[in-house]
């Protein structure tokens, strides 16, 4: 039998034998790619060309002759930049950004069979107007300026219902246009570049972005710089997926599409989500709602909206929502704007109501359990709803507060860490260079890039790496020979300078301060080589060099600096 | 560091960096491609397909990562594509060709050939596993990838890719040990 080392040596040690002739001809095609100015080249890849001109002699001499002829028109139109794929993805937020007008569909997937796909396409036109097609006819059109919106629901029903959002804020990115604006504020950097792939017979450069429980895969057509997809992941709700496609911009769009005008021939159905007027009320009712859904009564584990998303979808997942069967629309429709008005009273919530939520794992019924309390505007006392939904005023001095609200909920398969407590990792500029400092004494180089992931990853060879420096391998014997507890707790402290950087430059990137970092070039010994450096005004900025030492330049002299490294 | 200055080269239309370039990373990527599609002259397709594209768009990139794992993860999308495509055009996945036909092609001299027997019997083992399982391997082991890049290529967790490599190389183990001991 043998082992898997020995499987792993053979998969390793597989060669296979190149014809040479074969290479240098595809070699010399590439050489002719190049050759070419770049407003002829091929659109996309041609695959066999190459393999086809080895093959048949008379197109091998022709061949020849045209490299020959590129060669000698030799005519370079290269572009002068380096980060041109950067730009292509700079150029297509910019246009996202500066679009009069844009279309694109979108396709939402829930991951669960018994909740279908769906599909609708967008149309937007500054100021603020924006229409939703969605399947089966149903048109919804919002005029966020005018805070009013229609949504017609198609023959045979030929209704149309009237919203009314004037009391919603003014802030695009709070309400519905989010969905438009969260595509066309997307940051100006993408975190990564994911290679190239072919869409539609389009060879597509990808960037990802990571921000707020959303990753977002944008893929351009290098080619002519068009946007042609984006996937999204939602985080928080697992399985849940949606992409945007057909993109157009500045596309003629006339007014009349964004019409709120109700069609003739159809009724009204109105409905009002005035949020000045939730109340509590409506609070209760969306707790109620929650409870008959479940199969067991309980009220939701958690009110907090960042949260819940994530939630619903686990316990939709493990079967813990009732089965409903078919419900009208209207019942549907009923029940969204209940659950809407509820949570646009706890947002409405003031800071200082002091709201506290205790309703996971309670029933609706237990009328002696509270679930939920908050101080009223200018209110003495405090309002206070309980398990059966019923709502008591009640003093300060009587909210029950147990003293065990104030210990941490720890689960009973968790124990205790083995650590003095935990420390928050500083953010200051001696913090990072202390990370780096850190990999350059143990690990014997930097890390490759600042991601807080990477750094602890690269952080982890400390475990068992034999490429580290003496110091590196005497801590790396010393931890050996440590308890499990004590050497967790060393590595807790080794740790929070790799944080530091990793969050110092997180800081950097989010305060738009043009970081950049050559971790992967740059060594100890680099003395005049660019490490990281990062804008510190207009004109000014600040380097770390490979040698750990600090400097303010110009931008001229930070250019010459950078120059310099990559000889 | 090479790899930074061949690419501020290529992007200036140096003919010695596109070279240098070229011979540093092709046969390892017409390897990697081989294992995946069990098809030599598709590999050198590929990769050639690749490198056009690289090539083409030379002048745009900004590399940020190493250049191999680019160029890798360059091939590993397009033998996707071509594997949706394949898939879509004939009833028949790459996975279910049959694996000496894949292999004694390679033999023609016009074209690549594979070392020897026992390398052969690798390739018509590697032919039999799940498409992400080899996938996994061949990275892991010949590209020299990081689980964590290979999940990200993957879509997936780096326990999932672990699980992937882990399965694959265990069934080639038991495939090869079986050809032995016949």
């Amino acid at each position: 039998m043998r082992p898997a080392e020995n499987i792993k040596r053979l998969v390793k040690n597989a060669r296979i034998i190149i014809n040479p002739e074969i290479k240098k001809t595809a070699l010399k095609e590439l050489i002719d790619e190049l050759e070419k100015p770049k407003t002829i080249r091929s659109a996309g890849t041609k695959p066999n060309v190459w393999r086809t001109i080895m093959k048949n002699p008379i197109t091998k001499l022709t061949a020849a002759a045209v490299i020959i002829i590129a060669v000698l028109a030799g005519t370079y139109y290269f572009g002068d930049s380096v980060n041109i794929a950067g730009t292509a993805y700079a150029e297509v937020v910019e246009r996202l950004q500066n679009a009069r007008t844009m279309t694109y569909i979108v396709e939402s997937n829930t991951g669960m069979e018994w909740m279908p796909s769906m599909t609708m396409e967008i149309a937007f036109k500054e100021p603020g107007y924006m229409r939703f097609d969605m399947a089966g006819g149903v048109v919804s059109i919002v005029d966020s300026i005018q805070g009013k919106g229609l949504t017609i629901l198609p023959p045979p029903k030929k209704q149309f219902i009237e919203i009314e959002m004037s009391n919603l804020q003014n802030d695009p990115a709070q309400h519905n246009i989010n969905l438009i604006e969260k595509l066309r504020s997307l940051p100006e950097r993408a975190d990564e570049e994911l290679g190239t792939r072919e869409i539609d017979g389009r060879e597509v450069q990808g960037f990802r972005i990571t921000e707020e429980g959303l990753i977002n895969s944008v893929w351009i057509d290098i080619q002519n710089r068009q946007l042609v997809l984006v996937e999204m992941e939602f985080v928080n709700a697992p399985g849940m997926s949606g992409t945007m496609s057909d993109f157009r911009f500045d596309v003629e769009l006339d007014d009349s599409f964004f019409n709120i005008t109700p069609p003739d021939g159809y009724t009204r159905m109105e409905i009002q989500v005035d949020t000045d007027e939730v109340s509590e009320q409506d609070l209760i009712e969306f707790l109620r709602l929650w409870s008959t859904w479940m199969k067991d009564g309980r009220f939701p584990p958690t009110l907090d909206p960042t949260k819940v998303g994530k939630y619903t979808m686990e316990m939709m997942k493990n079967g813990q929502f009732i089965n409903e069967g078919q419900i009208s629309e209207q019942q549907q429709l009923e029940k969204s704007l209940k659950m809407t008005r509820g949570w646009m009273f706890l947002l409405k919530m003031p800071a200082d109501s002091n709201w506290r939520y205790a309703g996971e794992n309670v029933k609706f019924g237990d009328a002696g359990t509270a679930i939920f309390w908050y101080r009223p505007e200018g209110s003495e006392t405090y309002r206070v709803i309980y398990g059966d939904l019923s709502v008591q005023d009640v003093a300060q001095e009587n909210i029950l507060i147990d003293k065990t609200d104030f210990e941490p909920v720890i689960p009973e398969d968790f124990t205790a860490f083995p650590t003095d407590g935990m420390k928050i990792p500083s953010m200051s500029e001696e913090a990072a260079v202390e990370g780096l400092k850190f990999f350059a004494e143990i690990i014997g180089q930097y890390p490759k890039n600042l991601n807080v992931m990477n750094l602890i990853e690269e952080f982890q060879v400390l475990k068992d790496s034999e490429n580290l420096t003496d110091a590196g391998m005497k801590l790396q014997e010393e931890m050996g020979r440590m308890q499990k507890n004590e050497r967790t707790k060393k590595a807790m402290e080794m740790i929070r300078p790799v944080q530091s950087l990793g969050m110092f430059y997180t800081m950097l990137m989010q305060g738009k301060k043009e970081p950049a970092y050559y971790g992967d070039t740059v060594t100890v010994q680099d003395v005049e080589k660019v490490l990281l450096r990062w804008k510190i005004s207009h004109d000014q900025y600040r380097i770390i060099f490979g040698n750990l030492s600090t400097s303010d330049v110009s931008a001229d002299k930070l250019a010459e600096f950078e120059k310099s490294s990559l000889k | 560091m090479e790899d930074k200055l061949l690419i501020w080269k290529l992007n200036r239309g140096s003919e010695d960096a596109l070279c240098r370039i070229f011979e540093k990373y092709r046969d390892d990527l017409v390897r990697i491609a081989a294992g995946l599609l069990n098809d030599v002259n598709a590999a050198e397709d590929v990769v050639q397909d690749v490198f056009l594209m690289f090539v083409h768009s030379a002048g745009k990139y900004e590399i940020r990562r190493s250049l191999k794992g680019y160029l890798t993860s360059c091939v590993v999308n397009r033998i996707r594509h071509l594997n949706r495509t394949k898939h879509r055009q004939e009833p028949v996945s790459l996975n279910e060709v049959d694996p000496a036909v894949a292999v004694s092609d390679s033999k023609t001299p016009d074209q690549c050939v594979v070392c020897n027997e026992e390398f052969q019997h690798l390739y018509k083992a590697m032919a039999q596993l799940p498409y992400e399982q080899k996938e996994a391997v061949i990275l892991h082991i010949q590209g020299r990838m990081k689980f964590k890049d290979i999940a990200k290529l993957q879509g997936t967790s780096i326990k999932t890719t672990l699980s992937r490599y882990r399965y694959g190389l265990n069934k080639l183990r038991s495939m090869l040990n079986s050809e032995v001991e016949k």
